[in-house]
């Protein structure tokens, strides 16, 4: 009994990391073919980044896990469709995110502005499943902000708003107050120095 | 500028979702056909899980189970043309819980049919997915059940009362969202056609079992606590040839007290309870607390 339950605790994620390496591509591709236990053995890799996303996208916890679950349900559902010589499992993985994180916000606007006030002023002490490295997070959001920190202003502004807020980049236009071919190009502008100061490896 | 360079202009926007839907439609089109599009966009889309994934964060505990109970009730979509198939992709989730398929004919009750425990207060780590992993095997996947999504369900309840403090008005509502499952799960069993009630002399409890749906709870109120702290009350099943197995650990929650049972219960021809250590034993090693004849 004792033991069931040590294992009732996920595996603590080893190579988790900002890309979830390749134990997630590899775990990714056993779900794909119908393999329960692999999902069980890539939720911990994969759950934190979707819940950070999602609440960093919707701030607001309780609709952050529901997003949350639709997509790591998702994730089980269209993972036959993992094609690794697309793009990394992390990368698969935290698209459905955000694409669901962004529809779930634009479609909400009014609640989830509205609650994000309070939303955000709630002390969080859910008891936690998955064990995230906070030395490893650190490092991984110490390099991202470096490199954010080696874009213009405006590129920056652009990135945060479509990627973080959710904004379409008409939005994003009208925020920053420059015409849309600008924001277009600021977000693609900016996104490729990103890729190039974090030596994002092409797939 | 052409039509083409406009579009290929909209790929970071495209790996941001930052288009409108008409605008993703039409760049989607333009993907297709264009490599070199196709190429950067999945840079970029890697860059952005970079920034995705720096700012993750540990998701609530409860999420895993509910993850879990709904995969096991979801199908897979099939490859897309030109993905390599493999095989014997089986769908069914991940081995949530045991149920009657994991039970065998010799004892009724495999190891890895360990029933699911449903009880306030008791342990919150005995989660979803760790009968299955009983003797160091796991269940094989298999197709989505009822029951594997009740005892699911059913699970999601052992975090009442074991972690009290903190935000409690959200606990409260899970555990009570729990509950309701558990106790749509008991009416299940207890409106079987089949279904038999027998009292049991702990506070004021009864056993429901149907063998139709090869199921049994346990439902109590006035349940006095454990003799000692740190001791559990945990459910076993006698055989016929006076062998037992395993069931459920559980404490009272003011008083309640609601657990679980699953497999060939043919086999089973009492059920008791005894004290154990917190965490439960594999053979009874505490005193009897109670006993009923099936």
């Amino acid at each position: 009994m004792d033991d069931d339950r040590l294992h009732a605790v996920p595996d603590a994620a080893p190579g988790a990391s900002a890309t979830g390496g390749p134990a997630a591509d590899l775990l990714l591709a056993q779900v794909g073919r119908g393999d329960g236990a692999a999902f069980d053995r890539l939720y911990p890799l994969v759950a934190g980044p979707v819940y950070g996303l999602a609440l960093r996208v919707v701030r607001n916890p309780a609709l952050a896990e529901e997003v949350s679950q639709e997509v790591l349900v998702d994730v089980w559902r269209q993972a036959p469709r993992f094609d690794r010589t697309r793009g990394s499992a992390m990368a698969w993985v935290l698209t459905m995110a955000h694409r669901r994180a962004v529809d779930r916000v634009r479609r909400e606007e009014t609640l989830a502005r509205a609650t994000r006030a309070a939303a955000l002023a709630v002390p969080d002490e859910e008891p936690r499943d998955v064990v995230v490295d906070e030395a490893e997070r650190t490092w991984d959001a110490a390099r991202v902000r470096h490199a954010m920190a080696g874009l213009t202003g405006l590129q920056r502004d652009a990135i945060e708003l479509a990627f973080f807020s959710g904004y379409t980049h008409q939005q994003v236009a009208s925020v920053l107050g420059v015409p849309l071919g600008t924001a277009k190009t600021r977000i693609r502008d900016g996104l490729i120095r990103l890729r190039d100061t974090l030596g994002v490896e092409p797939s | 500028m052409n039509g083409d360079a406009n579009l290929h202009a909209l790929t970071g926007a495209y790996a941001l979702d930052a288009l409108e839907p008409a605008e993703r439609a039409a760049f989607e089109a333009h993907l297709v056909t264009c490599a070199e599009c196709a190429e950067e966009v999945a840079g970029l889309r890697e860059t952005a899980a970079r920034l995705a994934g720096a700012a993750r964060l540990a998701p609530p505990a409860a999420l895993r189970e509910r993850v879990l109970a709904q995969v096991a009730l979801t199908p897979q979509v099939a490859p897309a043309a030109g993905v390599p198939a493999e095989p014997a992709a089986v769908p069914g989730g991940p081995a949530v819980a045991s149920g009657p398929a994991g039970a065998t004919a010799a004892t009724g009750w495999s190891p890895a049919a360990a029933p699911v425990g449903l009880a306030a207060g008791d342990d919150a780590s005995a989660g979803i997915g760790a009968p299955a992993r009983t003797g160091g095997r796991r269940v094989p996947a298999r197709r989505p059940t009822w029951w594997g999504w009740a005892a699911a369900a059913a699970a999601v309840v052992l975090v009442v009362g074991g972690v009290l403090g903190g935000s409690l008005a959200v606990r409260q509502h899970r555990a009570d969202q729990a509950l309701a499952a558990a106790q749509a799960h008991m009416m299940v069993i207890a409106t079987a056609p089949d279904a038999v009630s027998h009292q049991v002399a702990l506070g004021t409890s009864h056993v429901v079992m149907s063998h139709a749906m090869s199921a049994a709870a346990l439902v109590g109120e006035d349940v006095p606590m454990p003799g000692e702290s740190g001791m559990t009350y945990q459910l076993w099943m006698v055989h016929a040839d006076g062998s037992t197995a395993p069931g459920p650990t559980f404490v009272p929650d003011r008083g309640r007290v609601l657990a679980f049972v699953e497999g060939d219960l043919a086999a089973v021809t009492a059920l008791t309870v005894t004290e154990e250590p917190a965490g439960g034993s594999s053979a009874p090693t505490g005193p009897l607390v109670a006993s009923v004849a099936l």
